[in-house]
């Protein structure tokens, strides 16, 4: 060089720096059109990728998610890629590494590695929405102390630059992070690619968002269908515009239609019993009219002649598209023959047990008889006395007359009350007065032998008897829930001081809704224990009980919607009360 | 129709019942009170002699036998005529042991209640005579001197007059003055009937407080 530089001129050298600088000029041209390629060819294949994923079966989103980052790593000479998505959608957490590749296999990434535990600082970015770019000696471990975290992490990875994207769903949500890596060497991540980079994530995000998008579909189908096999419940659309009845295969052999058969509305209607086509026409005009749920119990005539009991639920589709009733059909006819069987039997047993009181009740009830026919008679022969005398007594005789009729109508209602109780027909609801049926209940009983030597105290509440609440019961039924009621708390006061015997009946009126009956003694209550099974069938504490007047008792109460409760009272003894619902006021 | 004097009181609780009853005791003359409740009887009844009380055995609260037994501890001697319902064979028992007149189950035919009613007002006469003639002997007894009751007893108990002078360090002539007193004033008119009102005495009330021997 020294001796080319003695032999050249000014003008030598002025040429040959215009060779140096077009030689400059021509490699950075070079260099830029090179790096203008590599870029339209990197662009080429992000959008060879983006269409990819156009249409992709969802299960072949993950396999090709994790192949593109290898050609997108392959294509860029990057050493590693890796998307992290969080546990679930409420924990910010990304502890699932679900896509990576790397073109080393040491060191061993963790197990339940959470990446926002391992790169704090580089995560703080993502999750504000922003892309990390990382140049790990250039940490700002000073201002930002939790950025020595991340530097540890990316040194077990021998990591030196990392590129990491935040993976946003709607409302920029994060979902994820998506990462690219060199290993053991810097690199400088240009504006360009960044920019593309971020393009390919958000192909992945959409991509993922599908995925997850088409496995709960799938999950809702497959509990849809699980749940309408197990439950043998046929599922039907039907087309309000067209008239199209589309039906499942459980609803087709439901209503025994043959697999093919074509099935309309009028073919459905013409398997509905003819008493109950017009309530299914009503139930699907206000299903159409208030979009609400809608509920309807029917029966079905089939070829093969049999009757079925149908409950369909239908409801409008709502927004907009076609105008459409979807609904679910199922066949309760066995469950309906089940509760009709179970309601007989409590009604057979129930009819057994109150045999069994009338007949405990003989002597109480006879002298209920008795006493009118005593006052009859008594009355009678009074009256033949005050006709014989040598000046008969007419108005007397007239008083005593009205007197018998009284008694006679006293007997009258004792031997129907005796004979409803005895009659094994079954319950027929109507709508009652509390109050009278326990001043009956009271009648019949009131001078049975147990309740002998006991004060009763009935304090009925006064609005019963003014404008009575009316409760929806069967009277029988009733009348024996309280005539054990009230037998039980007399026989828990059979040892009692006799200053102690008292026997409480009460009525209440809570807010006009419900009418509260409650039976309260001075006995000596239960004990926890017992509380826990006074209900249950022939669980009994007295040495001659059957056990089944409380179990009764509550089957009858809660079939009218009540509830039916026992509890100790603090100053001791028990009380036992139930409440039924109000279904009307005024005269019964 | 004959007048009758005598009180019948009804105890039952139920009212027409009691209203029937009412109506034929008052068919066959009788004067009735009637009543709800024994604490009813108890509290407001003031039975007159002679009478009866015609009683429900069942009833709430204080039933027929409590009553029969609160009567008796009040030394009442008031006859009762139980009437049941269901008549129970130990109900029954006890109450006639407790000395009920009778015991009817209903319905009973009238002449039954009738004649055990009218049983019992002859039982109450009787009783009521028997009192009153022991009033009348208590009373004349107790008109009698210190001397003239002491004599009395002797005499009673069967001593000669010699004796009675001896027992009581007198003269005989005085005793045979007293003994004269003791007749007029016991209304005796004979020696007999001085034994049997000493007797009917003793039946009533403790020899030592009457100075009887």
């Amino acid at each position: 060089m020294p001796l080319a530089l003695t032999l050249a001129t000014p003008a030598v050298l002025a040429g040959l720096i215009l060779v140096l600088v077009l030689l400059v000029q021509i490699r950075r041209r070079k260099a830029a059109e090179a790096a203008l390629r590599e870029r339209l060819a990197f662009e080429e294949l992000l959008s060879e990728i983006t269409s990819e994923f156009v249409n992709l079966p969802a299960d072949q989103i993950d396999g090709k998610i994790q192949e593109t980052q290898r050609r997108v790593c392959e294509f860029l000479d990057v050493d590693l890629s890796s998307l992290w998505q969080s546990a679930s959608l409420d924990k910010p957490q990304l502890s699932r590494l679900t896509h990576v590749y790397r073109t080393y296999d040491d060191p061993p990434i963790p197990e339940d590695m959470d990446a926002t535990e391992y790169f704090p600082f580089a995560l703080k970015q993502a999750m504000a929405g922003e892309i990390a770019v990382i140049q790990v000696r250039d940490l700002p471990t000073e201002v930002a102390p939790e950025a020595a975290r991340d530097r540890q992490s990316f040194d077990y990875f021998g990591i030196q630059s990392a590129l990491i994207f935040p993976l946003l769903m709607e409302r920029r949500q994060l979902v994820g992070i998506l990462s690219f890596a060199t290993v053991n060497r810097e690199r400088i991540w240009a504006e360009p690619l960044i920019r593309q980079l971020d393009l390919l994530s958000q192909v992945y995000v959409s991509a993922l968002a599908r995925k997850n998008a088409d496995a709960a579909l799938r999950e809702s189908e497959a509990r849809l269908s699980l749940t309408t096999t197990a439950a043998q419940a046929g599922l039907w659309i039907l087309d309000l515009e067209t008239g199209d009845y589309w039906i499942s295969n459980i609803a087709k052999s439901m209503f025994q239609f043959a697999p093919e058969e074509p099935v309309t509305l009028e073919s459905v209607l013409g398997r509905v019993h003819r008493d109950d086509r017009e309530l299914v026409r009503l139930a699907i005009q206000e299903a159409t009219a208030q979009g609400e749920l809608t509920r309807c119990e029917y029966r079905i005539e089939l070829p093969d002649g049999s009757t079925r009991w149908i409950a369909s639920f239908g409801q409008c589709d709502a927004g907009p598209g076609p105008n459409r009733l979807m609904g679910v059909s199922m066949d309760f006819t066995e469950r309906l023959k089940a509760e009709n069987q179970v309601r007989r039997q409590w009604a057979q047993l129930a009819h057994a047990t109150r045999l069994g009181t009338m007949g405990e009740l003989t002597a109480s009830l006879a002298h209920e008889i008795y006493q009118p026919l005593t006052a009859i008679r008594t009355n009678a022969e009074a009256a033949q006395r005050f006709l014989t005398r040598s000046v008969p007594d007419i108005g007397e005789v007239r008083s005593i007359l009205e007197d018998i009729i009284l008694d006679n109508s006293r007997a009258d209602n004792v031997i129907r009350n005796i004979r409803n109780m005895l009659r094994k027909e079954p319950a027929a609801l109507v709508a009652l007065n509390l109050n009278e049926v326990i001043r009956d209940v009271l009648s019949l009983i009131r001078s049975d032998s147990l309740l002998r030597g006991m004060r009763l105290s009935v304090d009925l509440a006064p609005d019963l008897a003014a404008e009575p609440p009316l409760v929806s019961a069967d009277r029988v039924q009733l009348q024996q829930v309280l005539i054990n009621l009230i037998l039980n708390s007399a026989a828990a006061m059979r040892g009692a001081p006799e200053d102690q015997r008292i026997l409480v009946v009460k009525t209440a009126v809570h807010e006009g809704r419900f009418v509260h009956v409650a039976v309260t003694d001075r006995g000596h209550g239960f004990d926890q224990n017992s509380g826990n099974r006074l209900f249950e069938p022939f669980y009994t504490t007295k040495p001659d009980g059957m056990g089944m007047g409380l179990p009764i008792s509550q089957t009858i109460i809660k079939a009218l919607g009540g509830t039916i409760s026992a509890m100790n009272n603090p100053e001791g003894g028990s009380t036992f009360s139930f409440s039924l619902p109000v279904v009307a006021q005024g005269e019964q | 129709m004959k007048p009758d004097p005598a009180t019948v009181s009804i105890v039952d609780d139920d009212a027409s019942v009691r209203k029937a009853l009412e109506r034929l005791l008052r068919s066959e003359g009788y004067t009735v009170a009637t009543f709800a409740s024994a604490l009813e009887f108890l509290d407001h009844a003031r039975p007159a002699a002679p009478g009866c009380l015609v009683l429900d055995i069942h009833m709430p609260d204080l039933d027929g036998l409590m009553l029969q037994e609160r009567l008796l501890e009040q030394g009442g001697t008031l006859p009762i005529v139980f009437i049941t319902g269901h008549g129970t064979v130990p109900a029954s028992v006890k109450a006639m042991k407790a000395g009920a007149l009778d015991f009817l189950q209903k319905p009973f035919q009238d002449h039954e209640l009738l004649d055990a009613v009218a049983a019992g007002i002859a039982t109450s006469r009787r009783q009521t005579r028997k009192q009153t003639e022991m009033d009348h002997l208590q009373q004349r007894f107790s008109n009698l001197t210190p001397r003239e009751q002491a004599v009395f007893s002797l005499v009673a108990v069967g001593l000669l007059n010699k004796q009675i002078a001896a027992e009581l360090g007198i003269v005989e002539k005085t005793v045979k003055a007293h003994r004269a007193q003791v007749m007029t004033k016991m209304g005796a008119t004979s020696l007999a009937d001085l034994v049997r009102f000493a007797e009917k005495l003793r039946d009533l009330t403790p020899a030592r407080d009457l100075n009887l021997v």
